[in-house]
């Protein structure tokens, strides 16, 4: 399928196949993402946009097909692995440390002198302090600097896929997977993470947006891969691929001829 | 009051049992139900290190006779040593799966020091257990002294514990608790954590063990039965899962009401009867405990 090529790609996937029992969840998807581009993945339900994500942050190893990040092969690794090669997600339904608080989700995320067995009982103080300051300052890039101490289960859906971003940012992260970002989040955080995504692909991040809410992540794309039964069927600009009648008529659940 | 002492000190040997499950289920939430295991360890290995060689009577095979501080150091080696065998496996496991395999090994790790007489003695047990520091304490005070180490033990380990819990290490295993794969999509190498977690409570849970043998002065199968294990989980539960106070608070009074109960003047008959129906009071107060006040006594509710 026709895809942007921008100089080097930051995400390659190469006909990745996925089957649970008899559903076949992703049937030969290929994506190829350039570095630093905002992008959406869009599709009607059950085509394989979160099964894409979990083979690609390797919640769960493809069938078939590879993964490929920054050139680098990491199909079949684990999701720490992968993580830990730059690669960032959320999750459909927003995850996070429910017995902490806002900022203390955010302190967990880097390494950190004092965050081994033997390091535990030493003076891990001061590293710890200037966690602390990175972490208020990520708190406020996302909007949540006023829940700083709000225990993580009193924050709105919405503020805990903001705080699932955040954590993100406190580590090194070049890819960045979202998965529906703004369902739940009121629409003044909607213009917040819509510019703050904005900001991160200006500084080089590559992200990738699966979304249902059209009127917000078409303007802010560049790029719209479009999935339906499993696969990638179309890849190109907002405009184009939005009067594109194949992916009319996969929204649209018609049967093509 | 040598009885006051004594149920000081063996509360504060329950108190350091507890805290070690506490590291692991409370703060790691690995559910651990066969905590004995690591507990007879260090019992068991700190009896055959320091016991003479066998006598014509003895069916035991080893006995070092080394000295004290000897056997307390191979002996929690031991522990986290046998910690790494089964958690190695076992902790890849779901937490119901866990909590299977490790009964299971306590179980096996009883029935192989019952039926392997080599081993120590089988039933009869390895008696006469020599306390790591009898000798050089004065005789006469001698279970006073005891109390008081234990006592001291039990503060440094609850000291040591809390920093712990408060440190990058202790924040990092409540996260792997709270949601694991939300922690793993941060990089974190959830298996590195629990392990750590699991040795280091291992370790204490040893430690635990070598004070038993020596208050007990007697190391037998029966003592090491799933009954300790589902003692520290009551502790825990009664004081507060997730804290270390509670771990403390939990087995003092658990330990405080039994004996207490024992004090109450009976016949013979009713004392017989009372110590039959002595767990109903405890099944009574875990049900009401968990249904009125679940973040327990001492506790903040960290689920």
């Amino acid at each position: 399928m026709g895809a942007l090529n921008e100089g080097p790609l930051q995400l390659e996937v190469a006909g990745a196949g996925k089957r649970f029992g008899g559903v076949i969840a992703l049937d030969g998807a290929d994506l190829r993402l350039p570095r630093g581009v905002l992008g959406a993945l869009i599709g009607p339900n059950g085509a394989g946009k979160s099964t894409l994500f979990d083979v690609v942050t390797g919640v769960t190893a493809p069938d078939s097909g590879r993964v490929r990040v920054a050139g680098e092969d990491v199909t079949g690794r684990g999701l720490a692995q992968i993580a830990l090669a730059g690669v960032g997600r959320t999750f459909q339904a927003p995850r996070g440390f429910h017995s902490m608080s806002a900022l203390a989700n955010l302190m967990v995320v880097p390494s950190c002198r004092g965050d081994r067995l033997f390091t535990s009982l030493g003076r891990w103080g001061p590293a710890r302090r200037r966690v602390r300051e990175r972490a208020e300052a990520v708190l406020a890039k996302v909007g949540l600097e006023e829940h700083a101490e709000t225990p993580y289960e009193k924050l709105s859906v919405g503020q805990m896929r903001l705080l699932e971003i955040g954590r993100h940012l406190m580590r090194d992260v070049s890819l960045l997977l979202l998965d529906e970002p703004t369902s739940g989040v009121v629409p003044s955080q909607q213009a917040q993470l819509g510019r703050l995504l904005g900001e991160l692909c200006d500084r080089g991040m590559t992200i990738l947006v699966v979304e249902h809410n059209l009127g917000f992540v078409m303007p802010l794309v560049s790029t719209v891969a479009v999935m339906d039964r499993g696969r990638v069927i179309r890849t190109g600009p907002p405009a184009e691929v939005q009067e594109d009648p194949a992916v009319i008529a996969a929204y649209l659940g018609v049967v093509e001829v | 009051m040598t009885y006051v002492i004594s149920i000081v000190a063996l509360a504060s040997i329950f108190s350091l049992l507890t805290l070690a499950l506490n590291l692991h289920f409370g703060l790691a939430g690995l559910v651990n139900f066969g905590i004995v295991a690591y507990f007879a360890i260090g019992a068991y290995v700190y009896a055959i290190v320091t016991q003479p060689a066998p006598g014509a009577l003895d069916q035991y095979t080893v006995g070092l006779g080394w000295p004290g501080w000897a056997g307390v150091t191979v002996a929690i080696v031991a522990a986290v040593l046998f910690a790494a065998a089964t958690g190695w496996p076992a902790l890849r496991l779901r937490a119901e799966y866990l909590a299977l395999a490790t009964f299971a090994f306590a179980e096996v790790l009883n029935s192989l020091l019952l039926n392997v007489r080599e081993i120590g003695n089988g039933t009869r047990g390895l008696s006469n257990v020599v306390p790591p520091f009898e000798k050089q304490l004065p005789a006469g005070d001698y279970e006073l002294w005891f109390a008081i180490i234990t006592l001291a033990t039990l503060v440094l380990a609850t000291l040591a514990l809390t920093r712990l819990a408060s440190s990058p290490f202790g924040a990092n295993l409540r996260a792997i608790r709270d949601d694991e794969l939300a922690a793993a999509a941060l990089g974190k190498p959830v298996g590195r954590f629990r392990l750590e977690a699991f040795l280091a409570g291992a370790a204490l849970a040893g430690l635990a063990g070598i004070f038993y043998a020596s208050f007990t002065t007697l190391v037998a199968p029966d003592l090491y039965t799933a009954d300790i294990t589902f003692t520290a989980f009551i502790a825990l539960v009664i004081g507060g899962v997730g804290s270390n106070a509670g771990a403390i608070v939990g087995a003092f009074a658990l330990f405080g009401l039994e004996q207490a109960i024992k004090v109450v003047p009976l016949s013979e008959g009713a004392s017989q009867l009372a110590s039959s129906l002595r767990l109903i009071p405890f099944g009574i107060g875990l049900i009401l405990m968990l249904r009125f006040r679940p973040q327990g006594l001492a506790g903040r509710w960290a689920h």
